[in-house]
Order: C-alpha cells, then structure tokens, then sequence
C-alpha cells in the first residue's frame, strides 16, 4: 500500500525549487551589478550630454472689433484661421529673421545654411489653437532667456503679420469696390439715357409710374378709342387724362405740349391738379426717402433685423401714398397743359419719376395707335421691357456695389483706427524657471529603477538559460547520481 | 598489516629504499631493466650491498612480478613517442609530502563530509556492481575526475585486505602524480637519457599510484590489444584498479579504456558542468556500462 503523499509536500516542494532559482540567479549577482553599473553609467553620461531644455508659450486672443460682416455671412472658419495663423507662424522668411537675430542653431547654420537652421527653429515652436479664437505658441529653446525673447517675438510676429494683413486686404477691397461703384455709376447712366431716349420717342411709356409687364398688359389690352395713347384712353377711361411729360425733369417737349386737351382748365382745377402734383410729388420723394432708408439699414442689418423690416413698411406705406397720390390726381377736362410744375425736383431724384396728369394735348403724334399692328406693339413692349430691365438691374447693381463699398469704408477704417479684427496677447510670454520636465533628477531616479529591473531581470534570464548542473535534480534523466560531495569549505590549515 | 595511523614522515617526497610498509617482508628494491638489452634480471646476491646493488632485482611476489612487467608492456605500448631506448618501469615508494593536497579527503581530513562522501561511493559501488576495474572520467576537463578517481581508490584502499592501484590514463592532462606529490622521475642515467613510468607504493597504503606518462606529448594513442592484455594482469595483481581517465569529449581513449573495464563513473561539478555536454558525452559513450555520476562541490 503506497503511502498518501502529504499535500504539502508539493507546494513545498515548488517552493525550494523557487528558492533554488532565485538562489541560482543570486550567484549571477555579478552580472546584475554589472548591469547596474552599466545603466548608471548610461544615465550620467546621458544627465552630461543632455541638452537642457527649456520652453515658454504665449496665448493670442483673435477679436473682432467692429464688425463689418452680417450674421448671415459666416466669418472665417476657425479652422482655416487657426491654419492661417499658423503659416503665418511658421514662414520661412520670419523664421529667418528670427535666426538672424537671437543667433539660433549657430551648428546647423554651419553644417547645413539658413535652410537647415529654419528647419530646427520649426520643430522647436509648437502652435496649438485649442478654442475657436484662441492661439498658443509656444517655443522650446536651450537657455530661459533665450526661450523667454524667442517667444515674445514669435507673438509679437504673428500681430504685427495679421495687422499689415489685414489692413491691405481692407484697402485693395475698397480700391477694387470704388472702381466698381464707378462702372456701376457709368452703366446705370447709360440705361437711364437709354430708357429716357426710348420714353421720348414714345412718350405713353413714361406714364407707366411702375414700368413692370401690367402697364403693357394695359396698353394692350385697351385700345385708344381716340386715336391716342392707349394708356391715356385707359386714363381717360377712368377719367383722367394724362400728358406725357419726360422723366428726370427734363422739359416738356413740343409734342406733349400739343397733345394737350382741347377744352381749357379752370383755376381751380389747375389748383387741384396742382395740390395733387404736390402731393404726388411728397409721395414720391417720400418713397425715394424710405428706399434709401431701407438699403441703409440693409447695408447694416441683416432682413431679420427689426429696423430693415420697419424701413420696408415704411417703403411699402410710402408706395401706396405714391400710387393713391397718383390715382387721385384729376384729369383736367380740355385746354392746354402746362408743363408742371411748381414743385421742386426732390433730391436724390434717380428712384423717383414724376407723371403729371395733363389732358392729351392737340394734334399729338398718335403713338401705339389701336390700329398699330401686334408685332410693333411687341416689339415696343419689348424694348422697354429690356430698358427698364436693364436700368433695374444697373440700379441694383449701384446699389449693391454702393453698399459694399459703404461696408470696405467702415472696415478700412475700424482697422486704421485699431477698431476692427485684431489679435491681441492675452497671456504673454513667461521666463521658464526650470527645464522642460523630465528634469535631471526624475530621469536619474528613472535610469536607477529602470537599471534596477533590468539587473534583475539580467540575473533572472542568466539563470533560466544556465546550463549548469547545480544539483542531482539537474541530471534527472541523464544518468544516476551515486553521490554529491559538498562542496569544499574554506581552507584551514592543517595539523602538523 | 600496514598502519593507515602511522605518522608520516617529513621528508622529501621520494625515497628510495625499502617499503616502510611491508616491514616483515623483502625490501624492494629499485630495478632498473634495459628492455634492449634483454637482459636477465642477475640473481640477487646474498649479503646486504647485493640488496642495494642497483643492477640486482628482488621480486616481492611472483604477482608484482607480473605487474610490474605488465606495466612496462602497457607503458611501451601507451608511448610511441620514437626512442632508442625502451621505456622502464620504476617500482618506487615514497611518503607522502607535506602538506597533503587537500583534495585527497580521505588523507587530508578522514572525518570530513567529502571523505564520508567518497566512502559512500565506494560502498555504492560495491554493492551495486562491485567493479574490479573502474574508468572515472567526466565531459569535458577540470570536472573533479582526477580528485574523484584519487579518493575512490583511497576510499577502496582503506580495505583491510585490498590492494588497489590508481591508473592515471589520462594521456593529455595527466594530474593524478601532482596530486599525490609524485615527483618528475625522468632523468639522466648513466648519460643516458631515460624515459620512466613510475609505479609509487604510498607509504602507509595499499594503493599504488601509476602515471602513463611523464610528459604527455602529441602522437600519444592507446593500444587496444596491449591495454587489454595489460589490464588482465593488472587485475591479476590488484583486487581493484581505479583508471583515472581523459574526458569524453576530448577524444575517444575513455571508449577504448571502456572495453577493458567493468563500469565508467561519470564526474560532474556542481555549477561548472554543463548538462549538454554531459548529454553529449553519455551519447558519445553509447553502450558502456555506466555505473553512475559523482556529483563534486554540491
């Protein structure tokens, strides 16, 4: 009957089988002091040749001052300025400058020129944007002073770029924009002479106070029944009459004068036609006032802004005074007209077209006569269609360049004044007190625990590959050990 | 009964003259034989000068008459280093030198765990296979089979009724003779120039300590017809031999020393032997009988 092994027995067992490794390792104490020795070394060496390092950083706050954009418009994206800023940083000339005057990298200037100094400049400065609007820079350098001036610099490099920046952006727009108001300027002129040439030869037309497809619709739609102006047969319809007098001020022309009415007006129906001018005019000028008005506050607000949306019922009450204003004016029943009128021409007058309700007069040149055929009425619809278009559009256009060079005027001069975009410091640089961490004693205590590890480690692996016979276990397998003769003690001598 | 106890003398290490330890027997003398010559050993004479006369010869027994001529066969044989003259056996005993060589335990501290060590090797021996002829060797060099074949054959000497020789074989780093304090004996006889292979008789011990060589040269190689004539008569004259051998990886004199013995014993020491040499070397033996491993410096 085999005995019961004692369960103890094995983890004992594995136990001096530890110890006799860990005792084996012992006697490659050696090597691990070696190692030891080695990475002490290793790191004093390391601590004497180790370049000191120390860094400073600087944070720039990126602000707009007045601001020129509307909330619409979307500003630069922080991404493309945090990328521009950034290149602005880093470009090769400023870097040089830099080079040049703090005496950086003198052994790569040597070995490799001002290409390779610039190179090392650049791995040494970091530029973070960690928020939308604020940049870090920060610089990495071999003395505290040195770090401290190279920072400040860096900083200071990147205001004064964006300044100069910025202010010749402003100026080359507000160059380019008043070039263009000045096109514009021309291009509207030249509609305008054009659609007052198309209106004197065909004088009807001017009485279309909203030159839009309704008043040809009109026209078309109702034949003069006198051989006249059909829109004066529609007047005369409705019980006006009406004498075309040329837009801008300009004089009354022979033509219109003759077409006057036959019958001749009283006093005091030349009085109310003169009250109705009057007032149309008022409507008018009024109107031409909230315009102006409401691309104002558009150059300023956005269409959602409580004061564009107040400017654009102000235009719209002042369209329907003009239009009631005009709608009121009586038609005098004959007799010659008079070209109006006593009221003043109301400034700015480009917007405003004055019609004068005046009866047709005599012998008038019968212009777009019922009788007239399709194709010319089309042809002339056309025409001032493309006319009036055309003097439309060079309006728009006037008025849009006018508005941008109005907006170039502010920035140019918010930014002049210090008052626009700017980028300002709002944690300067600083002199660094100590190295860029790890310091010399944190790496000496590292290279000591790390030595440390890998001495024992050292011992640790010598004793796993050791080959050697150690004791009857080592042979297990092999042969039989007849018997272990302990090894020999320290010599004594002998007796005599 | 030689006296194991007797003090030992403070003397030069070499003596010549009777065997202090076989009181009530012949002295022996010093031969000295030239094999060219063939000369017959001359009859001993009968008064004392004849005794001391070096030409004269006085066998003890018939059995180390034999011995000894066996010796000098397998010395002959063992050397093939060219000489006009053939090589002699000197039958010599001496006392051991002051101080002992520490490594003989059984002589230097008979009470200490080593010497305790090797008598336990002795009693495992015997009682496992009782060999006759032992072939001790290790690996590689410098693994303890010289101090481990010297003590086994003290530890078998201290037998009461034993007579054993300890055969240095080892043709390349022969050790056994510095071990016990041997002297070189080559020297200059009658202008002559004499290569010798000393047979001592320890003072005190029934062990005999013979070297194959004094100068261990190139060209050295065992014979296998004449070793194995040489250890049959060997055996004839020694209850046991102790052949301290050249380790296995060095050459294969331990495989032909192999096939005239009745078991090897493998040294080892503890943190110097690697176990891949030793597998090597077991491998390398293939067949032998191996009686077991001695571990040294445990």
């Amino acid at each position: 009957m085999q005995p019961d092994i004692e369960p103890s027995e094995e983890p004992r067992e594995h136990l001096e089988r530890v110890l006799e490794f860990l005792r084996r390792a012992y006697r490659f104490k050696q090597v691990a002091l070696t190692v030891l020795l080695v990475g002490e070394l290793v790191c004093v060496a390391y601590l004497l040749l180790r370049t000191p390092r120390y860094r400073s950083q600087t944070v720039l706050l990126y602000s707009e001052g007045v601001r020129t954009t509307e909330v619409s418009e979307s500003a630069a994206p922080p991404k493309s300025l945090a990328v521009r800023m950034q290149e602005m940083l880093t470009s090769r000339r400023q870097l040089q400058s830099l080079v040049e005057e703090f005496d950086l990298y003198p052994d790569e200037r040597s070995t490799f020129g001002m290409t390779g100094a610039v190179d090392a400049l650049k791995e040494h400065i970091e530029f973070r944007a960690p928020g939308g609007d604020t940049f870090t820079i920060a610089f990495e350098g071999v003395t505290p002073e040195q770090t401290f001036k190279v920072t400040e610099r860096l900083g200071k490099l990147v205001i004064d770029q964006d300044v100069e920046l910025r202010r010749k952006q402003t100026l080359s727009t507000r160059d380019f924009l008043a070039g263009e108001k000045q096109r514009a300027d021309k291009l509207l002129k030249a509609a305008e002479q054009n659609l007052a040439g198309f209106m004197a030869e065909h004088p009807r037309f001017a009485l279309d106070a909203m030159p839009l497809a309704t008043g040809a619709a009109i026209r078309a739609s109702v034949p003069d029944p006198t051989g006249a102006d059909a829109q004066l047969a529609a007047r005369s319809a409705s019980g006006s009459r009406f004498v075309r007098v040329p837009a801008y001020g300009a004089k009354a022309t022979e033509s219109a004068a003759s077409s006057a009415a036959k019958v001749a007006p009283t006093e005091a129906q030349l009085a109310r036609v003169r009250e109705a001018e009057a007032e149309s005019a008022r409507a008018k000028a009024a109107l031409a006032a909230a315009r102006e008005n409401l691309n104002d506050k558009r150059s300023r607000y956005t269409d959602a802004h409580p004061d564009v949306q107040a400017a654009r019922e102000a235009v719209a009450r002042a369209q329907a005074r003009a239009e009631a204003a005009y709608l009121k004016t009586p038609v005098l029943p004959s007799g010659p007209a008079k070209v109006t009128s006593t009221v003043p021409t109301p400034a700015p007058a480009r917007a405003a077209r004055r019609y004068v309700s005046v009866p047709a007069p005599k012998g008038a040149p019968k212009t777009a006569a019922p009788e007239t055929t399709t194709e010319e009425l089309v042809a002339l619809e056309t025409d001032w269609s493309r006319l009036t278009r055309a003097v439309t559009e060079a309006r728009q256009r006037h008025d849009q360049v006018e508005a941008a060079l109005f907006k170039a005027d502010i920035a140019s001069s918010s930014a002049t004044g210090g008052l626009g975009t700017r980028v300002t410091v709002i944690d300067p640089a600083f002199l660094p007190q100590q190295q860029v961490p790890p310091g010399p004693r944190t790496l000496a205590a590292l290279f000591f625990v790390l030595s440390i590890f890998a001495a024992i480690g050292s011992a640790l692996l010598c004793a796993l590959l050791d080959d050697r016979i150690h004791d009857a276990r080592s042979v297990e397998g092999l042969v039989d050990v007849l018997v272990e003769v302990p090894r020999t003690p320290k010599p004594r001598r002998l007796r005599a | 009964m030689p006296d194991f106890n007797a003090p030992r003398y403070v003397s030069p290490a070499f003596t010549v003259g009777p065997d202090p330890s076989f009181q009530d027997e012949l002295p022996i003398t010093v031969e000295w034989r030239d094999a060219s010559n063939e000369q017959e050993p001359a009859e001993p004479a009968d008064d004392d000068s004849a005794r001391r006369d070096r030409a004269g010869a006085v066998w003890r027994t018939e059995g180390e008459r034999r011995a000894e001529e066996s010796l000098v066969a397998v010395a002959r044989n063992m050397a093939l280093v060219p000489t006009h003259r053939a090589p002699t056996v000197l039958l010599n005993h001496m006392e051991l030198g002051r101080p002992i060589d520490r490594r003989l335990w059984l002589l230097s501290e008979p009470t200490s765990p080593q010497a305790e060590a090797y008598r336990l090797l002795r009693h495992r021996l015997l009682v496992q296979a009782d060999p006759r002829i032992v072939v001790v060797t290790s690996a590689m060099p410098g693994e303890g089979k010289t101090t481990c074949a010297a003590n086994l054959a003290l530890a078998m000497a201290e037998e009461s009724t034993a007579s054993v020789l300890l055969f240095d074989a080892n043709l390349r780093r022969p050790a056994a003779r510095r071990l016990f304090g041997i002297p070189h004996l080559d020297g200059v006889l009658d202008g002559v120039e004499i290569r010798t292979y000393p047979v001592v008789a320890l003072a005190g011990l029934r062990l005999r300590v013979c070297s194959a060589l004094n100068d261990p040269g190139t060209n050295v190689r065992i014979d296998r017809a004449a070793l194995r004539m040489a250890m049959a008569d060997l055996a004839y004259a020694y209850d046991y031999i102790v052949v301290d051998a050249s380790s296995v990886l060095e050459g294969s004199d331990v495989n032909i020393l192999a096939e005239v013995v009745d078991g090897v014993l493998i040294a080892a020491r503890a943190g110097s032997s690697h176990r891949q040499r030793l597998r090597r070397a077991l491998a390398r033996l293939g067949s032998v009988t191996i009686l077991g491993a001695v571990l040294v410096d445990s």
